[in-house]
């Protein structure tokens, strides 16, 4: 026999029909007796059916814009705790490195110094340079040496920086710009057309320029955002509103702005990995 | 969703994919801000609470396994998230919003004609309830989980969950009493 406090503990679970068939039977015998755990149970039903009923879900109260834009600032967000966090690697650390060993460190760098120094005199007196003909024959035996394919892949991969900065820039004024005076203002618009296309030339250049593994991610952002762009260069006014909302929709959808920040963040910590290893190696000398 | 596919999502988003986190975010976007909601009863901390919580998905997923179900991982991150909120600005005690007051920016102030008065009224006996007793019952009767899976959200016993709704559905009714006035 089930006491009234284990019968009161179970009513919920009975109303979900979430007991076993013994314990549903115990409390249908004391139901049949018990006129204050009938009244409960009965509370407890109609309150169930009026929460699923009547109350709407909290994300509902917000409109289906806020929904569409929502992974846009999640990515956002990430994004600006990742620069912030990158500016106290770059600076903080160091500055906090510095700080804590303030002695070794200037006996480090004292010591790599004249290591430097030594270095530079022995290879001055014992070293002859080439003179000017020998290295440009030399150079075109070698052909694509190493040394040179990194020159190169560098060039490119600054030209690829620039392009997605002044990338940046446009679709920063073309999505903070309202599209309706986007679509008015002649000037502003033709100016963006011209621009992009300068940039869809460029592209083009940079694509074909990116041959290596390494720079596939590079190279896929740099095409998608030429799709974009191409679609700026032939927007034609009679396109009107709709031709910008839909370029607009593309950036967002296909998360440019945020992809370019990433990449840029991401060259950032690659260039400061790249000092960090020369220094060492210089060090090491 | 199928499980496969939100397992690829997982992968493709610890191999570096933002378009599948994109994804990943925008399938339990809406889920997370009612769960946040059921805690912290504000709309701006629960957009705040769940921007926050796929910030930290964003960079546990790196070291997430598999073999753990993502769905129960990731709302239990929200429970913690908000309640986290809650201490922060010490608001245990449950705070009152009237619903129909949804003055925040882009909230939806559309009321159903057949909504009215009544729905306003049962929201805010919901959001007049103590803060656990609320979230139990939205996490059982609006989320739609199972007491089993709200025990495991909330790492209690299943008997702390029916605890909980019991006293949150038995104080809702008793506020809404004058309802039947209204023919409920």
């Amino acid at each position: 026999m089930k006491t009234h406090r284990t019968i009161q503990k179970n009513l919920y679970g009975y109303l979900r029909d979430e007991l076993s068939a013994d314990d549903r039977r115990a409390i249908e015998m004391h139901l049949k007796s018990c006129v204050s755990c009938a009244g409960d149970l009965q509370s407890l039903r109609e309150a169930a059916n009026l929460v699923t009923q009547k109350v709407r879900r909290p994300s509902e109260h917000r409109s289906e814009l806020y929904w569409q834009q929502f992974a846009e600032k999640v990515e956002r967000r990430i994004q600006s705790e990742s620069t912030e966090e990158e500016g106290y690697s770059f600076v903080g650390r160091f500055l906090d490195l510095f700080e804590e060993n303030r002695k070794p460190f200037s006996f480090g760098f004292a010591s790599a110094l004249s290591l430097i120094v030594l270095a530079f005199a022995v290879w001055s007196l014992w070293i002859k340079a080439p003179a000017p003909d020998q290295l440009a024959s030399d150079s075109a035996k070698q052909g694509s040496s190493a040394l040179r394919t990194d020159v190169q892949k560098t060039a490119m991969e600054v030209r690829a920086e620039d392009y997605l900065e002044q990338s940046k820039i446009l679709l920063i004024g073309i999505m903070n710009t309202d599209t309706k005076s986007l679509v008015e203002s002649r000037s502003f618009l033709n100016r963006q057309r011209e621009i992009s296309r300068t940039l869809v030339r460029e592209s083009q250049e940079i694509s074909s320029g990116l041959t290596d593994p390494s720079q596939q991610r590079l190279r896929e952002l740099v095409s998608d955002l030429g799709l974009i762009l191409v679609q700026i260069a032939n927007l034609e006014n009679k396109h009107g509103v709709q031709g910008v909302e839909i370029i607009k929709g593309g950036v967002e959808r296909n998360g440019i702005l945020f992809k370019i920040n990433v990449e840029e963040i991401q060259r950032a910590a690659q260039l400061s990995r790249n000092k960090g290893i020369e220094k060492h190696a210089k060090s090491t000398i | 969703m199928p499980a496969d596919r939100e397992r690829q999502l997982i992968l493709n988003v610890q191999e570096g994919s933002h378009d599948a986190f994109r994804e990943l975010v925008e399938l339990h976007m809406r889920r997370v801000y009612d769960l946040a909601y059921g805690f912290v009863n504000d709309h701006d901390d629960a957009e705040d609470v769940a921007q926050e919580v796929f910030v930290k998905v964003y960079h546990a997923l790196k070291s997430f396994r598999q073999d753990s179900g993502f769905s129960t991982w990731l709302y239990r991150i929200t429970a913690n998230s908000a309640l986290d909120r809650l201490k922060q600005r010490k608001r245990s005690v449950a705070r009152f919003v009237p619903m129909e007051e949804s003055h925040l920016s882009g909230i939806a102030v559309s009321q159903g004609t057949d909504r009215g008065e009544e729905s306003i009224l049962i929201e805010r006996a919901l959001h007049e309830l103590p803060t656990l007793q609320r979230a139990v019952v939205m996490l059982r009767h609006i989320d739609g989980f199972s007491t089993k899976q709200v025990s495991d959200i909330l790492k209690c016993s299943e008997g702390t969950v029916k605890t909980h709704l019991h006293r949150g559905l038995k104080k809702m009714r008793k506020k809404l009493e004058h309802l039947k006035d209204y023919g409920s």
